[in-house]
């Protein structure tokens, strides 16, 4: 499907992709077609850990949403996972997080507009989209729903409701919380809520 | 679909053609080691008494020599020089140093100048003109009957087993002392064995040689006047080999596995496309799960891939490789044309500027590759640990 993408040898259990990167996109009626040199770090533990992406040519600046190390900053941890689920091929990866963003920048680099939105840099921009994904308002009600996300679900359901509803989880966002973990997994939840309490000051 | 087929075979074929070393170097190399034979045969010659006999090995034998990287790189030529020895009456060392004496004395009388260098299993000659080669000469004797024996009763047949020969290497145990124990090699029945694996399709070109009165006999006929499909894909692949790993050679799958496996998966197709095809599906197949992974074929107690066991990155990477190619022969298959001339300078480093219609008129739209339009539904919002 993209044949100018190719394998580079490696001195580890990680697949590396580098090449031209063509692709053809289309949202909300705008459609692209354009290419980047990128390269895709698969860990060995793909799909559990995610690939890092890095743009090659340096077309778009640093400024725009990169991670420290420099890989392409493609959305929030959470909704990446969302939108891939639990069982995700590389393709997968490609066209639903990697050409959004591409996407994104060509129309922001055009227009001055991101048509998907961004986020704030560093933990409050996670904490903004995680709070949107569980529908509460503050960032504790977000910590705390990420923790019961990650417990068994009978568990989970017998607590109060973060969210101030007065009612318990079972009776409140225990929908929500079913989807998400249905979708990511729960174990997710548990590492992220551990990763999050150590990261959010 | 016959059409599909015929522009695979086509775009192979002129891509063969760019990698291909012209047919003058072959009877080059063949000048120059003859050159020595009768140097080794001349009448003061310290091992003219032991009939010296000198073979070409390796890439140079099997007609599968592809132009090196760069172009000033050096090609290299390996030869073997058989005396009829025995390991009961001389060490390897004496062997190495009494073939190495008359190399020094060749190398000066022919105003070398750099000098004969030693390596682990051969000595190397370094020519300097207009085509740059380096010979590497393996010192060898011919095997026991006793361990020929032993291999035609482990099943190889003795049309191969005959020509085993034993060989130098410094770092053996044996190499100083007198050892019925050296190490094996089996040059010339590997040869026997790459041709039996494409024998039909050689046939007709070999009657046509002796026919043509090129050559008195078939087995006269060197293997690298032949231009099978087998020796085509095997060139094929070694391009796509040289060029994926040329920042870290180190890990290259080795060009004698290529071969080996090329020549198993090899069914004696006539079209260079369904060579391929049938070479890149079933090269996986004739890897074994345990020692000998890839088995010398005139000498199952070799294993050519010896090395993955110590370095299991050189088994990693030789199956990277290979999906890779897979991918990349697949691609030459179905790609437009200026998408393709794109593909292949970065895969072969070669221009491809096929002059003749068939190739570049491929691009029908049936066979065209095209880049999927993503519909972008639910898109995660850019992030970033930026301040």
């Amino acid at each position: 499907m993209y044949p100018e993408l190719s394998a580079v040898p490696t001195n580890s259990n990680d697949l590396v992709l580098i090449g031209e990167f063509r692709f053809h996109s289309e949202a909300s009626g705008v459609e692209l077609r354009d290419s980047f040199h990128i390269q895709i770090e698969i860990d060995d533990a793909f799909p559990s850990v995610l690939p890092r992406v890095f743009e090659t040519d340096q077309k778009i600046p640093l400024s725009f949403h990169h991670m420290n190390d420099r890989s392409l900053c493609l959305g929030s941890p959470l909704k990446l996972r969302y939108a891939l689920g639990r069982e995700y091929s590389l393709t997968d990866f490609v066209h639903k997080c990697v050409i959004p963003y591409l996407h994104g920048w060509l129309i922001q680099d055009k227009t001055g507009d991101l048509p998907f939105g961004e986020l704030a840099h560093g933990d409050a921009g996670i904490l903004d989209d995680y709070m949107r994904i569980f529908q509460v308002k503050s960032h504790q009600a977000t910590m705390e729903l990420l923790f019961l996300a990650g417990r068994p679900r009978r568990v989970a359901n017998r607590r109060p409701c973060p969210c101030n509803s007065g009612l318990r989880v079972g009776k409140c966002h225990h929908s929500i919380l079913n989807r998400l973990r249905k979708r990511v997994g729960r174990l997710w939840f548990r590492d992220e809520h551990r990763f999050r309490s150590n990261t959010v000051k | 679909m016959i059409r599909k087929q015929n522009t695979f075979d086509d775009r192979l074929n002129y891509l063969v053609e760019l990698i291909e070393i012209p047919q003058s170097h072959y009877k080059l190399a063949v000048k120059r080691y003859q050159s020595l034979a009768d140097w080794f045969k001349r009448g003061n010659s310290a091992i003219a008494e032991f009939s010296p006999y000198i073979f070409s090995q390796g890439s140079f034998q099997f007609g599968t020599v592809i132009r090196p990287l760069h172009e000033r790189e050096e090609y290299d030529l390996d030869l073997g020089c058989q005396l009829q020895l025995l390991a009961s009456s001389c060490t390897q060392q004496q062997l190495k140093e009494l073939l190495g004496c008359e190399l020094k004395l060749y190398a000066k009388a022919n105003n070398f100048k750099s000098p004969v260098e030693e390596k682990r299993r051969c000595w190397r000659l370094n020519y300097a003109d207009d085509v740059s080669f380096h010979m590497d000469v393996v010192p060898a004797i011919p095997d026991t009957p006793a361990f020929i024996e032993s291999l035609i009763r482990g099943g190889i047949k003795e049309e191969y087993a005959k020509f085993s020969i034993a060989i130098t290497d410094t770092e053996s145990r044996s190499f100083q002392v007198l050892s019925p124990t050296w190490p094996k090699s089996n040059p010339n029945g590997f040869a026997k064995w790459f041709l039996s694996s494409m024998q039909e399709i050689a046939n007709f070109q070999l009657k046509s040689l002796v026919e043509n009165r090129v050559y008195a006999t078939v087995d006269d006929v060197p293997l690298y006047e032949l231009k099978t499909p087998l020796q085509k894909c095997i060139q094929l692949l070694k391009r796509h080999r040289d060029i994926m790993f040329r920042n870290s050679p180190d890990l290259k799958p080795i060009s004698i596995i290529i071969t080996t496996l090329a020549a198993h998966s090899y069914r004696g197709e006539s079209g260079l496309g369904d060579a391929m095809n049938s070479i890149l599906a079933g090269m996986k197949s004739h890897i074994e799960h345990q020692s000998p992974r890839v088995a010398n074929p005139s000498n199952p107690l070799e294993d050519f891939a010896d090395k993955w066991d110590t370095n299991p990155l050189l088994e990693q990477n030789f199956f990277l490789w290979l999906r890779q190619a897979q991918q990349d022969f697949s691609n030459i298959s179905s790609l437009d044309l200026p998408r393709l001339k794109g593909v292949i300078r970065k895969k072969f480093n070669v221009n491809f500027n096929p002059p003749t219609a068939a190739i570049t008129s491929a691009a029908i739209p049936s066979i065209h590759i095209a880049t999927p339009k993503v519909q972008i539904s639910h898109p995660p919002a850019p992030w970033g640990q930026r301040f």
